[in-house]
């Protein structure tokens, strides 16, 4: 294997590659990236046997195909150090992989091509295409909710729904929960509901860009595949069946204030500072017109803060964790924010002003 | 903040409903067996279970309504404990439907209008083709019956005893209703609460439901040192 290429068109990929590679291996191989040289093609391939990424780039020169596995974060180190517009050329030499740039060189360790596994290529039962940015933002809009390291595995993950002319993804960590829908040119019988484990759905989040290029999928039954060009990616999906949401979501609240989006943000980031720094928990007290955000910690500091509201109706006092209500606000993006409430009890409900594509539900807190 | 502050949790978890899925069977697979082919065509009409307390009688009896309406079958269970006090008029036109099941059959026995009532839905669904599932604690020659025509009655189908599960089915039980949750359950965690626990299964499955909660509120692993604080052991 001997080929040159540019630092910049090795760069882009490699970075992607990169973070599906787990820091912590239970394979040494997994924690190198594989190159694969052609004519006129690099792929770069990182797995953690969940999730596998491969990128795509252009060679400047090819003297020789082939392949090889090479550290994936000490190869990226080295390209992001080395100076703008640098060529790298790259050789295999008596199993170890030499990099020359200008007057640097670097000799890495590699491990036998044979070793790197292989996501196995499930069949595909359902292809389908999406405009990249319809994709980015149902998954941005509701990623934050994923559980981290539940003990009920399908927490874990988002749910992303596909039937004719709708996509859905949906997240919950059992405390509040996301939903954002979008009208889509699909055909999809009968509908189809995956659960894409949490690492996956961040990795593909950051191969996915704001156009309306289409992404192409292939829902497998154990696997998903996304194809945008220069990437594939594939997941491993959890096995397990996602909550119905629409239980979920309150339908009682007679309680409904409207806020100035970012205004509301700023309000409650401040009160946050003294909130309690493990519950982070705080008191809205909702009045004719007026919102006020209360805030204490044990060593009895105590913030208190008024928002001016469309309000009208009775008081109510209402406990919450203060970054689930800044979660929300900070992927919204209209200007104003709706919430719908009922009793201390019972959740809330979070979305634009007369509904958008996305609703999202707040329990409260006991306080 | 008082020291009582808590994250209320949102209703994500699994149900946790009476199914086949989730029925332990060791010792019983037969019984389990003939419960479930009782809506072919080549079931048997009528089933009695008889097992004591906490065998899972109850369980079964769900469990067969539940698969049921699964397979478009109309089938409707009838816990006498609870709706032994009122008079027999549910039974009316219980053929209509295509299983019943009754819970408890000893609550109602000695009072006449429920015997006669029952002598007659068991003719009337037997006429009809209809499937019949009946549980009591004890097998119906043991049972206390005044009408000799519903005693007699009462041996025709097939009759099974629920055996209790040994300690390996409780720990399999415990472990499978904890999956049937999403909740992945270590087996010293298991056997921690199998040892300290009530002995009752339903009264342990029920542990099992306020674990559920605690640890979506805390959003915690299911650990000893968590179980000993969520159940306050």
């Amino acid at each position: 294997m001997k080929f040159s290429i540019s630092r910049e068109a090795l760069l882009r990929p490699l970075a992607l590659v990169a973070g599906v590679v787990e820091r912590r291996q239970t394979l040494p191989v997994l924690s190198n990236v594989l190159i694969q040289v052609q004519d006129t093609q690099v792929a770069l391939t990182g797995t953690d046997l969940e999730v596998e990424l491969i990128g795509r780039t252009a060679p400047t020169q090819v003297d020789e195909p082939g392949s090889a596995t090479v550290p994936a974060r000490k190869l990226m180190d080295i390209c992001k150090s080395l100076p703008e517009q640098s060529e790298i050329q790259f050789v295999l030499e008596d199993g170890r992989a030499v990099l020359r740039s200008g007057r640097s060189r670097f000799t890495l360790s590699t491990l036998p091509v044979a070793e790197f596994p292989n996501i196995e290529d499930g069949q595909g039962s359902v292809e389908l295409s999406l405009p990249r940015g319809t994709l980015k933002h149902l998954i941005d809009s509701t990623s934050f909710a994923m559980a981290q390291q539940d003990v009920r595995y399908y927490l874990n993950g988002m749910l992303l729904e596909l039937r004719s002319n709708l996509v859905r993804t949906v997240s919950t960590d059992g405390h509040r929960l996301a939903v954002c829908s979008r009208p889509a040119d699909i055909d999809v019988e009968p509908a189809q509901k995956l659960i894409v484990p949490r690492k996956g759905v961040l990795e593909l989040s950051r191969l996915l860009d704001d156009s309306d290029e289409p992404v192409s999928l292939t829902l497998g039954s154990t696997h998903v595949r996304a194809h945008t060009g220069e990437f594939t990616f594939t997941s491993k999906l959890v096995d397990g069946k996602f909550p119905d949401y629409e239980r979920v979501v309150p339908r009682n609240g007679d309680k409904v204030f409207i806020a100035d989006r970012a205004e509301l943000r700023q309000v409650l980031s401040r009160t946050s500072i003294l909130s309690n720094e493990k519950y982070r928990g705080v008191r809205l007290h909702l009045e004719e017109g007026n919102l006020r955000v209360m805030a204490n910690n044990p060593e009895q500091e105590e913030a208190e803060e008024n928002v001016a509201i469309e309000y009208s109706g009775p008081a109510l006092e209402i406990g919450f964790n203060v970054g689930y209500l800044i979660d929300v606000l900070g992927v919204l993006d209209e200007e104003r924010v709706q919430m719908t409430l009922a009793d201390p009890n019972s959740s809330a409900l979070m979305e634009e002003p007369g509904g958008g594509d996305a609703m999202y539900v707040v329990m409260p807190m006991r306080l | 903040m008082k020291p009582g502050a808590a994250q209320l949790p949102l209703g994500v978890g699994m149900r946790d409903d009476a199914t086949f899925a989730n029925f332990q069977p060791s010792g019983n697979e037969a019984l389990v067996g003939a419960l479930r082919a009782q809506l072919d065509e080549s079931g048997e009409p009528f089933l009695f279970l008889w097992g004591g307390e906490g065998v899972g009688c109850s369980h079964l009896l769900q469990a067969a309504c539940h698969e049921a309406s699964d397979r478009d079958k109309r089938a409707l269970y009838l816990p006498l404990d609870e709706l032994g006090h009122f008079p027999p008029h549910m039974l009316e036109d219980s053929e209509r439907l295509d299983l019943v099941a009754i819970d408890d059959l000893h609550r109602v026995l000695g009072r006449k209008r429920w015997e006669e009532a029952l002598f007659h839905c068991f003719n009337r669904l037997r006429d009809a083709g209809k499937r019949l599932v009946i549980a009591a604690p004890a097998a119906p020659r043991q049972l206390d019956i005044k009408l000799p025509d519903l005693a007699s009655r009462l041996t025709w189908g097939m009759t099974f005893h629920v055996k209790p599960l040994d300690d390996v089915g409780r720990f399999e039980a415990l472990k499978l209703r904890a999956r049937v949750r999403g909740m992945q359950l270590p087996d010293e965690v298991a056997r921690y609460i199998l040892h300290r626990g009530p002995r009752r299964l339903g009264d342990l499955f029920a542990t099992l439901e306020t674990l559920d909660q605690a640890s979506l509120s805390a959003q915690r692993k299911l650990t000893i040192p968590f179980v000993k604080q969520a159940l306050d052991w």
